[in-house]
Parts: C-alpha cells; sequence; structure tokens
C-alpha cells in the first residue's frame, strides 16, 4: 500500500525538477494534505493555497535582470486510486498566463476525472465536456459563423469549447504543453538541457500511463502480447 | 543508479481541514456573493471568471461527499 502524502511529494519532486529544467528557476512545488472527509492532496508551487495558486515565472531566455513577461499556472489535486497501490490525479490544471495579477490564460490544459466525457464512455457524451481537454482564450470567427449556423445557444467565446485531448490515460502531460510552448514560440526559450529532462520525464510519465491503461484493460493486453508470442497465466482469483 | 530526486527538498506544507477550506473559499466567494454550497452545486462552465473556474477545480472534490 502506497502513501498519499509521500507519493504526492515525489510527485512534486518530478514537477519542481520539469519546471526548473525548463522555464523557471528556483521554482518549489509542495504538497497540501487534505484533512477532511475525502482523502486528497493538492501539489502546486510553493506558497499555494488550494484557493490561490502561486504562478510560476517564465524567466528562460530572459537576461538575468529581465521580469518575467508569462507565468505557468500549474496544479494538480491527487489521491490514491482504488487499489491504493497508486498516485492518482483527479483534477488538474497547465495554463500558460500572461497576467500575473490577474492570472488571465492565453491557453491552457484542464483534466477533470470524472466530471467529464471519456474516449471508452459506454454511454458517449454523457457530460457537458471532455475530462482531458484544451482550451484557448480568444475569438474565431469561423467558430462564430458555425455556432450561427446552428444556433440555440448564445455565442461562445472560444474559451468555452472544450477540445478533447486523449482522455484519461492519454492525455497531454506538462513535459508536453511545455514542449508545445517551446515548438511554437510561446515561451522565450528553455534551460540548456531541457531536451533530457523532458525526455526522461516524459518516457517515465508514458510507461506509467501504459501500465495504467493495461490495468483498466487487461483483456486486451493479454491479446495483444499473445499475439506477439508470450504466453499469460491468468491469475488465480482471491474472491 | 543516481537518485532522481537527491537534489530536492521534500516540504509538505500544513495539512488544510475541511472547515479552513471552507472559509478560504467564502473568502474568494465573497465579491462575488456566492455561498459555498452554491459555488460547490454549480458547472464548472456556468461560472464568468478564470479566478472561479481555476477554484471550482481545485476545490470541488474536497468540498463534496466522495464522487
Amino acid at each position: 500500500m502506497v502513501d498519499l502524502i509521500r507519493a504526492a511529494e515525489a510527485f512534486a519532486a518530478i514537477l519542481t525538477e520539469v519546471v526548473n529544467g525548463t522555464v523557471s528557476t528556483g521554482a518549489r512545488f509542495v504538497v497540501t494534505p487534505f484533512e477532511g472527509p475525502t482523502e486528497l492532496a493538492w501539489v502546486y508551487p510553493e506558497g499555494s493555497t488550494p484557493a490561490n495558486v502561486s504562478l510560476v515565472p517564465i524567466v528562460a531566455g530572459l537576461a538575468p535582470d529581465q521580469p518575467a513577461r508569462l507565468w505557468l499556472r500549474t496544479s494538480f489535486q491527487v489521491r490514491l486510486d482504488d487499489s491504493r497501490e497508486h498516485l492518482s490525479v483527479v483534477r488538474s490544471v497547465f495554463a500558460l498566463v500572461i497576467d500575473q495579477s490577474s492570472k488571465r490564460p492565453a491557453v491552457r490544459v484542464e483534466y477533470d476525472r470524472d466530471q467529464g466525457n471519456e474516449p471508452d464512455d459506454v454511454t458517449p457524451a454523457r457530460h457537458r465536456r471532455s475530462a482531458a481537454h484544451v482550451q484557448i482564450h480568444g475569438s474565431s470567427e469561423e467558430f462564430a459563423y458555425v455556432q450561427g449556423l446552428n444556433g440555440g445557444r448564445p455565442l461562445r467565446g472560444l474559451e468555452k469549447f472544450h477540445i478533447p485531448v486523449g482522455g484519461r490515460w492519454f492525455r497531454p502531460s506538462l513535459e508536453d504543453f511545455i514542449e508545445f510552448l517551446w515548438t511554437e514560440r510561446l515561451v522565450p526559450g528553455l534551460h540548456d538541457g531541457w531536451q533530457e529532462v523532458l525526455t526522461r520525464h516524459r518516457s517515465n510519465w508514458l510507461t506509467l500511463q501504459l501500465r495504467v491503461a493495461v490495468r483498466g484493460d487487461p483483456t486486451t493486453a493479454v491479446k495483444q502480447l499473445e499475439s506477439m508470442g508470450y504466453s499469460i497465466t491468468e491469475p488465480t482469483s482471491t474472491d | 543508479m543516481s537518485d532522481p530526486f537527491a537534489t530536492v527538498t521534500f516540504m509538505p506544507t500544513a495539512p488544510m481541514t475541511l472547515d479552513e477550506l471552507r472559509q478560504e473559499v467564502a473568502g474568494v466567494l465573497a465579491p462575488y456573493g456566492i455561498s459555498v454550497d452554491e459555488f460547490v452545486a454549480v458547472d464548472v462552465d456556468d461560472l464568468e471568471t478564470d479566478e472561479l473556474r481555476d477554484l471550482w477545480l481545485m476545490v470541488k472534490g474536497a468540498l463534496t461527499s466522495a464522487e
């Protein structure tokens, strides 16, 4: 059995290394355990509270005396999964923030477990949005045109649309988001050595997510391995 | 193999109780004239500001019973 706080602390250490190895300096992610009816914890930058998450200044690519003009907003709500063997992200937000005081984002990637559609739902579209989604803040004449064609609802800004991104198993990681910011030149630069940091932690993330997917669908995993020549012995039921 | 966290100081912050969380959320909601119970009952997409949306995402699971 895994200890939630210890597992959350290890996760916080990974986030610290990823952020300081790419876009920031001196950031530190911490854990706030919740002493309430639901066992969970928050993982976010030092100085945060659940109701007020601190921003991480993006300083890579800037001169040492140059103040940050962009910020990363990154926070997670975590718990143990039903087996109590694995840390599970319940909700997460990564956003590129353009104004420190209002925390106005330009783009954000959100995940809201159990409150949105998943790609493997038996009944599609039970919720108003996908659990894992991207929201872009801005306007689009094309989206306005399409809404006008279909009518029936008030015209919505671009940020009100939830673009689905992979569901709980294959949603983007923080590493993916940072890579996106750099490849699209939405941040001024990344620290030397960022490739190694991103590659190492993303490899770990992909391995973890694949293991989660196998636990979620062992029948498909067995079929695939058997098609590759592996012999699989089913475990003895402990019921 | 080296420990990837060897240079990282683990530092959990103090735990937060349900009462403390409710007080903190109530403080953020005060200018909006919304109670904590009303807040957790709404859908996140019905919230008008990014501040409220971010708040909802981070506190929803703690202020409602296990989902």
